[in-house]
């Protein structure tokens, strides 16, 4: 909204006749006396500050009775309440205004017909140049706050108006031990201002009308500030999964015992899916121990049945397992005849460790149908030692290994592939420095040296929730990356994790090392990370009234501004030699 | 095209060399500690001058962080005060003002030698904050008259300017001379710290400032923040804060000798907090490094 201005119009008729009347016209205003001959004053305030007003005094008539008109008057303007910071000054190069006729005398002519005069409201407003170099903060303080680097220079605009006033405008530091400023005088609008740091500590620069010394119009303060210089590293992190898949999920323990013959020996039951069949069906187990000679040692049994063998004193089963002869008295029956050696195995589960296979007969099921081998290692912990992976199913853990459990099938798939974080940087991290240097801490005259550092894989979702617990400064997970990840030659270090348990960034006051999030729902990490620093260099809190500042609290706006009280927080973090 | 294409792939090369250069360069400089171990001190002062000047900024900076390291770990004063020296005279003139600053202010005053004195008075003429702060640091008793010159009526100026006297030489220089052992400003320090509210402020600022004092008195200060069970403001719903005795046990580990805790990382874990509490209560004298 245009600033309002109030101003008296002054119509006097000075005529003794008190003949005439006039409208004194200022810009949109017509100031008429509501009588022929009758002085008027009135205020009004539709003028704005900075603007120009065109002036004319219109005779509107005599009145009847006279014979002509004498042209005398009395037309004044005057400010009664101009707000701080506007001046008004009038350009009447042709003495419209004042005082017009004396009393009792005849003007035969109206001098003032067709001839303007001027109302200035000089206002000006320094307003920040968008190309600048340093800090510009006109929203935390009423007075416009500008940085500067110290032995280096600065603008911002000068905004005048009128512009026609532009060359009565005049800039004057009031410290000039600590800040320059030119040109001494404007020549147009927006007029660019020079600010030039002398050395570190405030100015106020003040715009001025008519001379470097005339009257005030509107006030900069300037805060010179010495450089200050860090040093940043970034490194991505990654989460190091290296479990071993010992037992692919869905298997067992391969070619485990599934099915033994029975105490028949005798194998009654065919393999099915993927079981190996390890005695053919009807079969017992070769060459086994029939009979034997009995006490006397001499193997009195002569008759060797089927495809049994006869060695030395012993009777065997020959290939198919099963006994066929029948012992002599003298000699001892040890596997009766149409049977086998018992409880040999004729199944086992094949190479997906799980029994397909129901047993028959009086085969024995040793690994129930569809289960493997109970409890043997499914998942082992990889090269780093440390288990990564949860057990799934009925799998359970035994030390840093996860077993198959009573169903002794494994459920669990092994963690085996690092967590992988996303790079938001280039390969160099010259987008940060540039960010950090060219766009934020520019303002607060911090200048930041970044260095990509390799990156890393860690081992440190130790309650492998596949997130980093960032619930607060700092967690044991934060700590594994601090002390694995850290660069001690650095100022400070930026962690890039992604799927924290909760926020985009995290660094706590005047800490050293801060953790940024990328997919995270801010889309902009490098704004994530320099608010992040914010916080940890320059110890700023959040500002949630304050949408457009860095430290704002939420992402996805534009917050890009620090003001200047940061400037102070972060610059009171170093001192400075001369 | 083409052309075009073949100019970028050279100008890519040009770019990984110059990264690989700055590597190998620093992690030299990194290295030179490792070989001090072996080699004449002198050799190795001589090897990081070599590189003081070196037309990149971090090379620069990577050899006066090693230097500071490198005289950290040396016995002989001489090396001490080598290094402060050459953070007095050559660091500033390198763009390495404000780093040589935070550096000299973990040395001694044993580490100022007359040559290292001389600048500091040399830049009392016309006083910076860091330089003031030095002066403390090195102790030179006959600049307390300037700097006395220096000193405002802290609450008054703040009261004027609207502005915090935290951020003032006049406030630095109030320190240097409690440093320098003037009980009246070691008692207006601690008196204006104490009057702070704002406890951010108060651990993030006024501790340091309080640290930097070493003296008795200030260490007092101090003790009473580290059995408060203060927090910090949350930065997130599940953050209680840190706690505020954890930034006291980090300043204090910096001051005091076989303080039970490292200085420089803080997050320190409750049992070190108490650690550090019962350690403090123990102490019948403190034991300042100056």
């Amino acid at each position: 909204m245009p600033t309002k201005c109030g101003g008296t119009l002054t119509l006097d008729p000075a005529s003794s006749s008190n003949s005439e009347r006039y409208d004194l016209v200022v810009g949109p205003i017509t100031h008429q006396a509501p009588q022929f001959g009758v002085v008027t004053t009135a205020n009004y305030n539709q003028f704005r500050a900075g603007r120009r007003y065109e002036v004319r005094i219109v005779h509107q008539g005599t009145v009847y009775y006279m014979p002509e008109a004498d042209y005398d008057y009395v037309a004044e303007i005057e400010a009664v309440s101009l707000p701080a910071g506007v001046v008004m000054q009038i350009d009447d190069a042709d003495g419209i205004l004042g005082t017009h006729g004396e009393p009792n005398t005849m003007n035969l002519t109206f001098d003032a017909a067709g001839k303007v005069a001027y109302v200035n409201l000089i206002k000006v407003n320094f307003l920040e140049d968008a190309s600048q170099k340093y800090g510009w903060d006109n929203f935390t303080t009423t007075i416009p706050w500008k940085s500067v680097k110290v032995s280096d220079t600065d603008k911002c605009y000068a905004q005048i108006g009128p512009s026609e006033k532009a060359n009565s405008i005049y800039f004057k530091s009031l410290q000039t031990d600590k800040v320059t400023v030119s040109p001494a005088q404007a020549s147009s609008t927006p007029q660019t201002v020079t600010l030039t740091g002398i050395a570190e500590g405030q100015a106020d620069v003040w715009s001025r009308f008519d001379s470097v010394d005339g009257t005030d119009l509107s006030q900069l303060s300037v805060a010179a500030y010495q450089e200050d210089s860090y040093t940043l590293a970034v490194r991505v992190v990654n989460e190091e999964d290296d479990d071993v898949q010992e037992i692919p999920v869905g298997n067992g323990k391969p070619n485990t015992d599934a099915v033994n013959t029975g105490s028949n020996g005798v194998c009654n039951t065919a393999a099915l899916g993927d079981d190996v069949q390890i005695i053919p069906v009807g079969q017992g187990e070769p060459n086994q121990i029939a009979i034997t000679a009995g006490a006397d040692m001499i193997l009195d049994t002569n008759v060797v049945a089927g495809d049994d063998v006869k060695i030395d004193r012993m009777i065997t089963t020959g290939a198919d397992g099963i006994c066929n002869t029948i012992a002599d008295v003298n000699d001892i029956q040890i596997i009766s005849v149409n049977q086998g050696k018992p409880d040999i195995i004729c199944i086992n589960t094949g190479a997906n460790g799980v029994c397909n296979t129901g047993a028959n007969g009086d085969d024995e099921q040793i690994i129930p149908l569809n289960q493997g081998k109970p409890n043997e290692i499914c998942v082992s912990a990889g090269a780093n030692g440390f288990r990564d992976s949860v057990p799934g199913g009925d799998d359970q853990l035994a030390g840093d290994n996860i077993t198959t459990g009573a169903d002794g099938v494994c459920d669990t798939t092994a963690d085996s592939t690092d967590d992988l974080s996303t790079d938001p940087f280039n390969d160099t991290a010259s987008d940060l420095q540039t960010y950090l240097n060219d766009t934020i801490y520019n303002q607060a005259v911090v200048k930041w040296t970044v260095t990509k550092l390799p990156d890393m894989s860690v081992n440190f979702d130790i309650d492998r929730d596949g997130c980093l617990d960032t619930t607060n400064w700092t967690t044991s997970e934060m700590d594994i990356v601090i002390n694995q990840c850290d660069d001690p030659n650095r100022n400070y270090v930026i962690f890039v994790v992604n799927n924290p348990s909760e926020g985009a960034g995290f660094m706590d006051f005047g800490q050293k090392w801060g953790f940024i999030h990328p997919g995270t729902g801010c889309p902009n990490m490098l704004q994530v990370t320099a608010h992040e620093l914010g916080h940890g260099m320059g110890s700023l809190t959040h500002t949630p009234s304050d949408i457009d500042n860095l430290m704002y609290n939420y992402c996805g706006s534009a917050s890009k501004k620090l003001r200047k009280q940061q400037w102070k927080d972060v610059q009171d973090k170093q001192t400075h030699l001369p | 095209m083409t052309i075009f294409k073949y100019f970028m792939i050279l100008l890519m090369g040009m770019i990984i060399y110059s990264n690989s250069s700055l590597a190998a360069d620093i992690n030299n400089i990194n290295n030179m500690n490792e070989r001090s171990i072996k080699q004449d001190p002198c050799q190795i002062m001589l090897l990081f001058s070599e590189r003081e000047n070196d037309p990149c900024w971090i090379v620069r900076e990577q050899t006066f962080r090693q230097e500071v390291h490198f005289a950290k770990t040396q016995t002989e004063p001489w090396i001490k005060q080598e290094v402060v020296y050459r953070l007095l005279s050559i660091a500033p003139k390198v763009g390495l003002s404000g780093q040589a600053c935070t550096w000299l202010l973990t040395f001694g005053e044993k580490d100022f030698d007359d040559r290292a004195k001389n600048i500091i008075r040399k830049a009392m003429e016309k006083p910076g904050k860091g330089t003031v702060l030095i002066c403390g640091v090195a102790n030179i008793q006959e600049e307390l008259p300037n700097l006395k010159k220096l000193l405002v009526d802290e609450l008054e100026y703040q009261k004027r300017t609207g502005e915090s006297w935290r951020y003032e030489l006049s406030w630095k220089a109030r320190l240097a001379r409690a440093r320098m052992g003037v009980k009246e400003d070691i008692n207006r320090c601690i008196e204006l710290a104490g009057m702070e509210l704002d406890r951010k402020l108060m651990t993030l600022s006024l501790f340091r400032d309080i640290g930097y004092i070493r003296q008795p008195e200030a260490i007092d200060f101090l003790m009473t923040y580290i059995f408060s069970d203060e927090r910090l403001e949350q930065l997130k719903p599940t953050d209680p804060g840190e706690p505020v005795a954890s930034y006291v046990i980090d300043i204090l580990a910096g001051c005091l000798r076989d303080f039970p805790v490292k200085s420089g990382g803080r997050r320190y874990k409750p049992e070190e907090i108490e650690l550090c509490r019962k350690w403090m209560s123990e102490q019948k004298e403190w034991k300042i490094i100056r």
